[in-house]
């Protein structure tokens, strides 16, 4: 069978099941006795064994199968999760990522060596059977028969002489079955159902152990020999059978042609090791190659709410589209204005409605949960803190917040980053939060909640908070303020420093992000998504970062702005609001002119001026500005006039404009005309 | 008519794998069409109440309600229904456990399409006589 088809199901899927198991483990981590968690932990192992050994991938089948051992028992209450056991986990689950990225990037899987891994489990597994030997009687011991009240009473369990009357049956399995125990016992009370069966071996109990080869002797009474072929001959997997005389019967063929059978999973015991070592590292995970694939809960669910799987480069390509779909729309809405036809008027609202119903569900597509970028921080606080030799817990609130795709691709980075930082430098050693009355646990708060079309995203950490006086220092030292700047800058604007370009530096490339970026990456990751990056940080307390991001970037709301004969658009999520100010009314300090708005001053940037357009400020009488928030502040954007909204497709400037850093992208409106859309990061 | 096939299994991959088992495959005339779709056992107990399948296969380990729990369950509906369990290398007890609670036959992951629709057409013949 071709299982190529498979494989991105199976690697969505394994990913699923490792995601459960390193939930599962950080769980045990502060539990080790959490009887849930080694259910489901042994449950996700199964799962995967399961689906590799059909793809016939041995090896991840072999681990999974010495995990779902290791957590048997466990699950059997035999012995306690210890931190060397959790080591060991994370490691296996460590394993498993890198082999289910090698399926999915079509590499060799015969690079991975997991005998040393496998001796580990072994010897954990090994531990444990031995405490319990010492604890209990010997188990060469023969075990009591208990009466078990599973065995019908017709069958008996003795092996002695066949009585006189019955018909002798001997059988066995065929080779190429994988549970042979289980196969017999299926036989054995299939013939049940001819006649009584007075003497069986090797007994009931033996084949219910799962002791014993397949091989079975028995005799039965109150049937004949045909109609005992005829069960025998139709049991599946049955090897020769000798019913009666000893005349060898070959196994009937089975229905359809058998294919040969494939080894079974190689199940080796490797020489258990002395103690658990540190867990290995496992190999580097090769770069995933095909594209991501997303699973769709079809909208008209068929009766078994089947799902289809799509690769998201398709799905992209629908949303360009639709895109495309609602500006030719605006276009023709243009052309029938004023063309008073009853007709085409209706035809227009249908096609509204239409297309806005084709973009809502086409969006919800787009929509993943928050969840698939936190999930995983756990582990990654969780290694960060190990490894600093701290101890933190992230608590995720609102994880299960829906936003575009492409946002959440941009989100995971950043996220990352603002936790190492938060791991390395804004939590204490245990010593010191200790002294601090804090707790030696530091706790870490992810809350996520929606606001109208933006999401916010707060990072707390109980920690020490930031040194303003550090970073002002910094600052000055890295020439990024001068020294009077910084002694009137307020502890908002001190903070926000971090992100300035040039601030941090010699930023180590780490494994857990895989590269090193600094806060002004960050800033300017979320800013060009249309976001804001926000910064509080109390002395004693902790800091917390606010990211706000859009709910989706595939169609954006714009403010159309008119400049002399141009159109500009900004994105609506930066906009505050727009105002009209007498010329009067501006102030000029230092060369730089400013609003009061609110009672704060609000420094002004002329659109014309930062575009290089002539002209001067006072050349209009009365002022239209937009206000906007850029890097934390509020600024004024001052433009000839408003011409709208809209909602547009923003397309990337491509080569050779790609170096135009003042626009992020360029839009083509309903009646054709092309708009930049500005970058106020870069601008202002 | 043609024969009514109930998957279960946690796992869409398997669940997937195993309806295309039956994809184009023929009992006599009748072809096999893979009425519903379960993904627990409590599910599986109440879709087999809405579409009465004429096979079930049946995976073991699954959240909510396991297998052998939704097999004695069904069994109590329908004691002459064909659960087929699926299992995996080393659950030999547990299967054995299902043979005792009324299952009819059970197949062993890594799955080859043959040997399932083998254990399937022996119980419908079985069953159906033809």
């Amino acid at each position: 069978m071709d299982m190529s088809k498979y494989k991105d199901l199976f690697v969505s899927e394994a990913r699923e099941h490792l995601q459960g198991i390193n939930d599962c483990i950080l769980n045990l981590e502060k539990d080790g006795q959490a009887a849930d968690s080694i259910n489901e932990l042994f449950r996700h192992a199964h799962s995967i064994k399961g689906m590799s050994a059909s793809m016939g991938f041995g090896i991840i089948a072999q681990l999974s199968h010495h995990l779902e051992d290791m957590m048997d028992i466990f699950r059997q209450g035999k012995a306690q999760i210890t931190t060397p056991v959790v080591d060991v986990l994370f490691s296996g689950v460590d394993y498993l990522e890198n082999m289910v990225a090698a399926v999915e990037g079509d590499s060799s899987l015969d690079d991975f060596n997991i005998d040393q891994y496998i001796a580990q489990v072994q010897s954990i597994i090994d531990g444990i059977s031995a405490d319990e030997i010492t604890q209990e009687p010997p188990a060469d011991k023969p075990p009591e028969i208990p009466e078990s009240d599973t065995v019908p009473d017709d069958i008996k369990t003795e092996t002695e002489a066949p009585a006189s009357g019955g018909i002798p049956v001997t059988f066995k399995v065929s080779e190429d079955s994988l549970v042979p125990c289980a196969r017999a016992y299926l036989a054995v009370k299939r013939l049940e159902t001819l006649g009584e069966i007075r003497s069986v071996t090797p007994s009931i109990e033996e084949m219910k152990s799962g002791n014993c080869e397949g091989e079975v002797s028995l005799v039965i009474t109150g049937t004949d020999t045909s109609s005992l072929q005829d069960v025998l001959g139709n049991v599946p997997e049955m090897g020769e059978f000798i019913v009666g005389s000893p005349t060898l019967e070959p196994a009937p063929e089975p229905v359809p042609d058998p294919a040969p059978e494939p080894a079974p999973a190689p199940d080796p015991a490797p020489e258990p090791v002395p103690a658990p070592d540190p867990a290995p590292e496992p190999p580097p995970a090769p770069e995933p190659v095909s594209p991501p694939v997303s699973q769709v809960k079809a909208a008209t669910a068929g009766p078994s709410g089947k799902t289809v799987r799509i690769s998201t480069a398709l799905l992209d390509t629908f949303i360009n589209l639709v895109g495309e779909l609602i500006v030719t729309k605006g276009r023709l809405k243009e052309l029938y204005q004023g063309a008073e036809s009853p007709v085409a008027e209706q035809v227009l609202t249908r096609l509204d409605h239409l297309v806005g119903g084709l973009y809502g569900e086409v969006m919800k597509v787009r929509m993943d949960p928050l969840d698939t970028v936190t999930q995983r921080l756990p582990r990654v606080v969780r290694d960060l803190a190990r490894k600093g030799g701290k101890e933190v817990s992230l608590e995720v609130e609102g994880a299960e917040i829906e936003l575009d795709r492409a946002v959440l691709e941009e989100l995971s980075d950043p996220l990352i980053h603002i936790l190492r930082n938060a791991v390395d430098h804004g939590i204490e050693e245990a010593g010191e939060r200790i002294k601090t009355g804090k707790s030696k646990s530091a706790q870490i708060k992810l809350r996520a909640y929606r606001e109208r079309d933006m999401v916010h995203i707060e990072l707390m950490d109980d920690g020490r908070g930031m040194n303003l006086e550090k970073i002002k220092a910094k600052a000055v030292e890295k020439g990024i303020i001068t020294k009077n700047q910084a002694e009137v800058m307020s502890d908002e604007e001190t903070v926000m420093l971090v992100c300035r370009p040039g601030f941090s530096t010699a930023e180590k490339v780490t494994d857990v992000s895989g590269r090193g970026v600094g806060m002004d990456v960050v800033q300017s990751g979320i800013e060009s998504l249309g976001g804001t990056l926000a910064i509080i940080s109390r002395t004693g307390e902790g800091t917390t970062f606010t990211l706000k991001v859009p709910l989706t970037v595939a169609i954006v709301k714009i403010l159309l702005v008119n400049l002399q004969e141009h159109l500009f658009a900004i994105p609506i999520t930066r906009v505050i609001r727009t105002v009209r100010k007498e010329i009067e009314q501006i102030k000029e300090s230092q060369g730089r002119y400013y609003l009061t708005i609110d009672e704060e001053l609000v420094p002004l940037y002329e659109l014309r001026e930062m575009l290089a357009l002539p002209g001067a400020l006072s050349d209009n009488q009365l002022l239209t500005v937009v206000l906007v928030e850029v890097t934390n502040r509020i600024v004024g954007i001052v433009v000839d006039d408003i011409s709208g909204q809209e909602d547009i497709v923003v397309k990337p400037l491509c080569y050779p404009l790609h170096h135009l850093e003042r626009y992020s992208g360029m839009t083509v409106l309903g009646d054709g005309r092309i708009v930049p859309v500005l970058d106020l990061g870069h601008l202002v | 008519m043609a024969i009514k096939v109930m998957i279960v299994d946690d796992a869409m991959f398997m669940r997937n794998m195993i309806s295309d088992i039956f994809q184009g495959k023929k009992f006599g005339e009748e072809d096999y069409e893979v009425v519903a779709e379960a993904e627990n056992g409590i599910e599986a107990v109440e879709k087999y109440k809405e579409h009465m399948p004429d096979v079930i296969t049946m995976d073991i380990v699954m959240p909510e309600m396991t297998g052998i729990e939704a097999l004695k369950e069904i069994m109590q509906i329908n004691a002459d229904a064909n659960v087929i369990m699926c299992s995996a290398l080393g659950q030999d007890s547990l299967v054995m456990e299902a043979l005792d609670s009324g299952a009819k036959d059970f197949i062993v992951k890594p799955f080859q399409p043959e040997k399932v629709l083998d254990v399937v057409v022996r119980i419908l013949k079985d069953t159906r006589g033809n």
